[in-house]
Formats: C-alpha cells, sequence, structure tokens
C-alpha cells in the first residue's frame, strides 16, 4: 500500500506503555495476525498500524506483543501481532500465547484471525490454518511470498485455494506495501459476517486428528496447484550413495584408511627434521648449558637431556602428524560428511542390537575416552548407558596413535598407513564385538529406539573452521601429553634410578636392576603366551595405564637412548624394540607386535578414564570394566600370537 | 506402509518406527513429499510421540562452551540440553516415545 491507501492509520493510546499493555477497548474488533516466524507478518503488522504502534510485553507474561490501531471500512480496530507459531500445539512461550490468544472458547477470541502465509513453505503455513478453521473463528489467509513462488518456476491459485479451504485468501506483499486494501476488504466482510461453522475433523485421537489435517492440506494443495520443487539436490543424490548400508560402509572405511594414509605419507619427513632438531641442536645446547653450570654428567643432566628435552621433543615431533590428522578430520566434519558417517554407522548398531544414540559417545571416544564417557549421558536409559560407559575404553583414543605408529614403521615399513588403519577398524569390531556379548549375556532385555538424523546439506569446507578446529584439538593435546610427559618422565626416572638390592646406588643402576625394572621382570612371565613377555616391553605398559602419550618416552628412558629420529625412520630405539620382540617372541617379532597392538588397543586407555567411569556408573562397574578390558586385551594377545605365530 | 491407508503423520511415524535413518528415508517409506514429512516429524515432536536432541558430531570450533551438547552454565560434553550457544555442524537425534 503506498500513500493513496485508503487506510487511515491512528496512534495507540497512550496507555500502552512498553512493558506492559492495557485490553483493548471493550467493543473494539480486534484482529490479530499470526503465522510462522519470517512470514512477513510484522512487516505487514507495520504497514497496517504504522508508526502508531507499539510493542510491550502482554500482561501477565514476558512474551512481547505489537499492538497498534488499524481503520477498516470506516470501524477503528485492533491489531495484535503475536509471536510467530507454527502451530497451535506449543513448544514455546512464544507459541503458548499464540494458543491462548486465539482461543475460540478463551476470555477474549479475536474478532478476526488473519494467518499470514507463506506461500514458498504453504505446507508448513497450512497446519496453522487447518487448527484454527477447527474452531469457531473468522479466518483469512493474507498470503505472501507469491511472487517468490512465481519466479522458481512455482505455481498458485489463491482462488482455487480460497475455495479449498474454505475461507478468504488475500494476496499480500508487505515489502511492495501492497494488498493492505484488499485485505481491509476481506477483514470488513468478515465483521459483517457471522462465524463460519468451524471444519469437522473426523479423527479420533491426537494422531489421526493429525492425519485428518494433513489429508486436508494435501487436498488442498492439490486444488490449489501448489507445485513445490521436491526433486533431489545434489546432496541427496551423494547421499543415495554415501548412507546406502553397504556403499556407505565402504565409503566410510575408503575415507578413513586414505586419512591414515595422507597423515603417515606427508608427516614422515617434517617429523624426521623436527626430530633431529631437537636430538640435535637442542639436547646439544641443553648439555652444553648444564656443563657451564657445572652439572655435566651428573643426574641433573641425565634426567634433563636424556628425560625431559627428549620426551618433549618426541612430543613435539607429532605435531605435524597431529595437525595433518586434526585438519582432515575438521575436513570431514565442517563438508557433512561425518553426519553420514555417523548414519553408516548408527544402523550398523542398530542392526547389531545396540543403542542407535551410542555412535555419538563412540565418534568422540576416537579423540579422547573421558569426554567419551560424559557424552554417555546423552543415552534416554541408565542400562543403555553402562552398556556404552563399558564399550567407550575399546574405541581407539589419539594418544595410542603415536604407539601405533611407531611400531608399524618399525615393523611394518611398507604399510604403515594400513596398519593404523586395521588398529582402528579392530577398534570398531572390538566395540561391536564386546557389546554383543554383553547385550547377549548380561543385558538381555534393553529398550532401543531408532535415531533419525536430520542431515546438513554438504558444503565447501571453510579455512577458518578447518584451521580453528585443528588448531583447539592440537593445544589440547599438547597440554594434556605435555604435562602427562614430564610427570611421567620424571617418576619413571626416579623409580629407575632407586635400585634393588646392593646392584648401585640412587641414580647410578641399569634399569634391570631398579624398582622399575624388578616389577616388570615380575609380571612380565603373565604375556609371554602373547608373545611379548620381555621386561622392557611389559614395563610400559604399565606407564600405559597412566596415559598412553607416555608410553614411548618410557621406552626411550628404559633402553637408555636417544629417542627416536622419527616415527618413519625409528633408529636406535627402533633397533632395540626389534631386538625385545624378536627374544620374547621367539623369533616371531610380527605376531608378537601385533598381539601388543591389539593389547595396547584393548586393555585400559588411561587413570583419568577410570576416574570417569567411576564418575558414571560408581566403582563396582569400574572395577567390572577394568576386569574386562584386561581379560580381553590378554585373551585376544595370546589369540593373536598363538595364529600369528604358525604363520610367520 | 501407504501413507493413503495411514494418513501422512502416521506413515512416518510407522517409517520411523520401521528403522528410518533419515528424515529422507522417513518421506520415501511413507511416500510423502519432504517438506510433507519434515511437517509430519515437527508435528509428531509437538504431540508427544518423539523427543528430539541437538546433538555435536564433535567438538566445535568455539570450543567446549559452544558444544551441542552442553548447556550454559555445563559446558562440554553429556549435558542435559543444547547450549544456546551452539556452534557448528549439528545433528537432530529423533528419540521415538510412546504417547502419554
Amino acid at each position: 500500500m503506498t500513500s493513496t491507501s485508503p487506510l487511515r492509520k491512528t496512534t495507540a493510546p497512550a496507555c500502552h506503555g512498553p512493558a506492559e499493555q492495557a485490553p483493548a477497548d471493550a467493543g473494539t474488533p480486534r484482529i490479530a495476525l499470526l503465522g510462522s516466524p519470517n512470514s512477513g507478518k510484522s512487516t505487514l503488522f507495520n504497514l497496517l498500524t504504522g508508526a502508531g504502534s507499539t510493542v510491550g510485553n502482554w500482561p501477565g507474561t514476558t512474551v512481547a506483543v505489537g499492538r497498534g490501531r488499524w481503520q477498516v471500512g470506516g470501524t477503528d480496530v485492533e491489531v495484535l501481532d503475536l509471536p510467530g507459531a507454527y502451530s497451535l500445539q506449543a513448544r514455546s512461550p512464544d507459541e503458548e500465547l499464540t494458543r491462548d490468544l486465539v482461543a475460540a472458547d478463551g476470555a477474549a477470541p479475536p474478532s478476526v484471525c488473519v494467518v499470514v502465509t507463506d506461500a514458498a513453505h504453504l505446507t508448513r503455513s497450512l497446519y496453522l490454518v487447518a487448527q484454527l478453521r477447527e474452531q469457531p473463528l473468522r479466518v483469512i489467509v493474507a498470503l505472501t511470498m507469491v511472487d517468490v513462488v512465481r519466479r522458481r518456476g512455482g505455481r498458485l491459485d489463491p482462488a482455487a485455494l480460497a475455495v479449498a479451504i474454505d475461507c478468504p485468501v488475500v494476496v499480500t506483499d508487505p515489502r511492495a506495501r501492497q494488498g493492505a486494501a484488499a485485505l481491509a476488504a476481506a477483514v470488513s466482510t468478515a465483521l459483517d459476517s457471522a462465524v463460519p461453522q468451524p471444519r469437522i475433523n473426523r479423527g479420533a485421537d491426537d494422531l489421526s486428528r493429525a492425519d485428518d489435517r494433513f489429508t486436508w492440506i494435501q487436498s488442498a494443495l492439490v486444488a490449489a496447484d501448489g507445485t513445490l520443487d521436491d526433486s533431489p539436490t545434489l546432496s541427496d543424490r551423494i547421499d543415495r550413495v554415501l548412507t546406502a548400508p553397504f556403499l556407505g560402509m565402504g565409503a566410510f572405511l575408503a575415507v578413513m584408511w586414505l586419512v591414515f594414509q595422507i597423515t603417515t605419507k606427508v608427516a614422515a619427513p617434517l617429523q624426521g627434521a623436527l626430530d633431529a632438531f631437537f636430538s640435535g641442536p637442542v639436547s646439544r645446547g641443553g648439555s652444553w648449558l648444564l656443563g657451564a653450570l657445572g652439572l655435566g654428567g651428573t643426574w641433573v643432566e641425565s634426567l634433563v637431556v636424556d628425560g625431559l628435552i627428549a620426551g618433549v621433543g618426541m612430543l613435539l615431533t607429532f605435531v605435524p602428524l597431529m595437525t595433518i590428522m586434526f585438519a582432515l578430520l575438521a575436513v570431514l566434519e565442517d563438508s557433512g560428511y561425518l553426519a553420514r558417517a555417523a548414519v553408516v554407522t548408527d544402523r550398523l548398531m542398530r542392526r547389531l542390537g545396540l543403542p542407535g544414540q551410542a555412535f555419538l559417545p563412540l565418534v568422540v571416544g576416537f579423540g579422547c575416552n573421558v569426554p567419551a564417557i560424559a557424552a554417555t549421558r546423552i543415552l534416554p536409559h541408565a542400562r543403555q548407558r553402562l552398556l556404552v560407559t563399558l564399550l567407550v575404553p575399546f574405541t581407539s583414543c589419539s594418544a595410542r596413535l603415536t604407539v601405533y605408529l611407531l611400531l608399524a614403521a618399525t615393523f611394518f615399513p611398507a604399510h604403515a598407513g594400513t596398519v593404523v588403519f586395521a588398529m582402528y577398524l579392530a577398534s570398531l569390531v572390538l566395540v561391536v564385538g564386546v557389546g554383543m556379548l554383553l547385550r547377549r549375556t548380561l543385558w538381555r532385555a534393553m529398550p532401543n529406539e531408532p535415531l533419525v538424523l536430520a542431515l546438513p546439506p554438504y558444503q565447501r569446507p571453510t579455512w577458518w573452521v578447518t584451521s580453528t578446529v585443528t588448531w583447539r584439538r592440537l593445544r589440547g593435546f599438547l597440554q594434556t601429553a605435555g604435562g602427562i610427559i614430564v610427570a611421567t618422565v620424571i617418576v619413571v626416572w626416579v623409580l629407575q634410578a632407586i635400585p634393588v638390592g646392593a646392584t648401585g646406588s640412587f641414580g647410578h643402576v641399569a634399569p634391570r636392576d631398579s624398582v622399575y625394572g624388578a616389577v616388570a621382570q615380575g609380571l612380565a612371565p603373565l604375556f609371554d603366551p602373547a608373545g611379548f613377555g620381555g621386561w622392557e616391553i611389559v614395563s610400559t605398559l604399565f606407564v600405559g595405564f597412566v596415559a598412553k602419550e607416555a608410553v614411548i618416552s618410557s621406552w626411550a628412558q628404559t633402553y637408555a637412548v636417544a629417542q627416536p629420529t622419527s616415527v618413519s625412520d625409528p633408529g636406535s630405539l627402533g633397533h632395540h624394540l626389534i631386538d625385545s620382540f624378536t627374544a620374547a617372541s621367539g623369533g616371531h617379532a610380527a605376531a608378537a607386535v601385533a598381539a601388543f597392538l591389539v593389547f595396547l588397543l584393548a586393555y585400559t586407555p588411561c587413570v583419568a578414564t577410570l576416574a570417569a567411569q567411576k564418575r558414571e556408573v560408581g566403582l563396582r562397574w569400574t572395577l567390572a570394566g577394568l576386569v574386562l578390558q584386561l581379560g580381553v586385551a590378554w585373551v585376544l594377545a595370546v589369540v593373536v600370537f598363538q595364529i600369528g605365530r604358525l604363520l610367520t | 506402509m501407504s501413507p493413503a491407508a495411514t494418513g501422512a503423520v502416521s506413515g512416518v511415524l510407522s517409517a520411523l518406527e520401521g528403522g528410518a535413518a533419515t528424515v529422507h528415508e522417513a518421506a520415501h517409506r511413507a511416500g510423502v513429499s519432504l517438506e510433507l514429512a519434515e511437517l509430519a516429524i515437527d508435528t509428531l515432536i509437538r504431540m508427544g510421540r518423539i523427543d528430539a536432541t541437538t546433538l555435536a558430531t564433535g567438538c566445535p570450533s568455539g570450543g567446549c562452551r559452544t558444544c551441542a551438547s552442553g548447556v550454559a552454565d555445563q559446558p562440554g560434553c553429556g549435558a542435559s540440553a543444547p547450549s544456546p550457544a551452539r556452534q557448528g555442524p549439528v545433528l537432530v537425534a529423533l528419540r521415538l516415545r510412546p504417547p502419554d
């Protein structure tokens, strides 16, 4: 509408304060504007009432309602701009107020309900119309966005729609100030008419009543020739492959294999350069500085250079590897692919009888098990939470990745990426296998509810999101691992410095003759059947019990050698490892390493995970889980070695 | 299940109960348009037949404070409701529950 409009705008009474508003004068017709958010309702309200309108909280609520005066056919009417609502079945305080204010049996039902209806989303908008038509109310549909529908090539016949829904339909375009006159005429006519008979909904319960409304909507759409572009998008076509039961799983495995291949191939030379820097100039600089301070050749130099500098340096050599892996995962996440992977995983878990929602904590577990345990709270049933809490430690966290890489590069240098990928695959198999075992023994009856995912469309990953997410995860890894490694290096150094018996003095004893070595030698025979019963190998499992991040640095301390030059060229540490595994396995080193990797994957991730489990499920189940992890790890390691020994 | 025999909302509900994993799949199984399926799911949520929960697929770019699994006063994974400050890609999970 323009300045030629026949409508005269009037100013709202002064008593309509900004906080609360007084009711309209008795006898003044009340016109309620309803509609979904962003349907153009408030723009239409401003067009009808102009500058004289006010916005304030409805009495007794914190919900804002616009009120104004509008003259229709010589009669002053009050216009209410009600909060946006999709339905009279309210989900928010705003929708509750809208429902209450238009209730036909309420204190002051509106004289006319004008439903601002977005033609571009007609299906959704008509549900509110359907609910209103079932009440003794005068209803007018103000149809907006018709131009948008026609620009998109769609069709819509407002006159036919009016006949189908049995109420007036007025085409308006509030942004272009058009349609107000026609709407005023329709409102005036409605005010002069009796309240129409409500539409009869033949449903017997809420579900069948909703079905009845949908049938009414579909009939109206057909009658109005309302066409919608429901053809599959590019995302839909891609999803037909990536979320298909078998193809989707194959694609997921292929993507993850590619991630580990890229990670291992690209990171290797960068790691070599970093390690050369720490084991060369930095270590020499540390020795020189301590020598200048008169501490050269003492236990202080051993602790600082062989322990702290080497340990922290080792951690920093993994920065390129973790950066690449975190960046690739961030790209997958930002592109929308991980949501598809969740669909595939969820479907698999449900078919195996495991709770579908468990995929979220398990996905988190591949980063770190501690927040994954906390994430089990999303599961609705206590039994589901307990089951998934026991399964999370079998997901391979990023801390275990460094050990996989070192051993894969040492023993299987040509296939390091594939070995790491196989460990993640083994992790999935473990989760599913142990889950099915528990489901069929301890928890035969467990509620299992479907999960439906609204997949976001694919999008081009952005540098900003990818770099931000990568940096946050890398920083978290470095902060956690850095603190753990420094603390563990010191504790391991102290335990290795305390002699057992009369074989030396503090700080001057071979690791084998220290407290550290003695404990490891006492437990090593337990692992003989698994092929890695050497005390040097077993000792690192204790450290790994505290935190997997410190496994490699403790090995390096044990062998009293420099840290590996890089994960793809493990240098002298690698040679020591080959010797130890070969000796412990009777010449079947490859089988023993495979068994060790499986044990490392399956046994307790770290004490922080145990603490998280205790917080969520209590001490009794935490201890039961601990026994389960150690038992499964030991049995699998023995099986892998015994079978591997026959094959190698 | 044919929506003509049972109605669009019942058809979508049956599709969900039958294991449809995405809204697209539910629409396909129920034989309705995607827009109608989305409206049916919204209606089912309002009726209390299913629950909707916003989930995070991974750590968000804004840190734990913005995690979809957290709330403003209880950031991080596993909190009881989505954080209003959540950012990044999220999933909507629909959990079937019996009618009241």
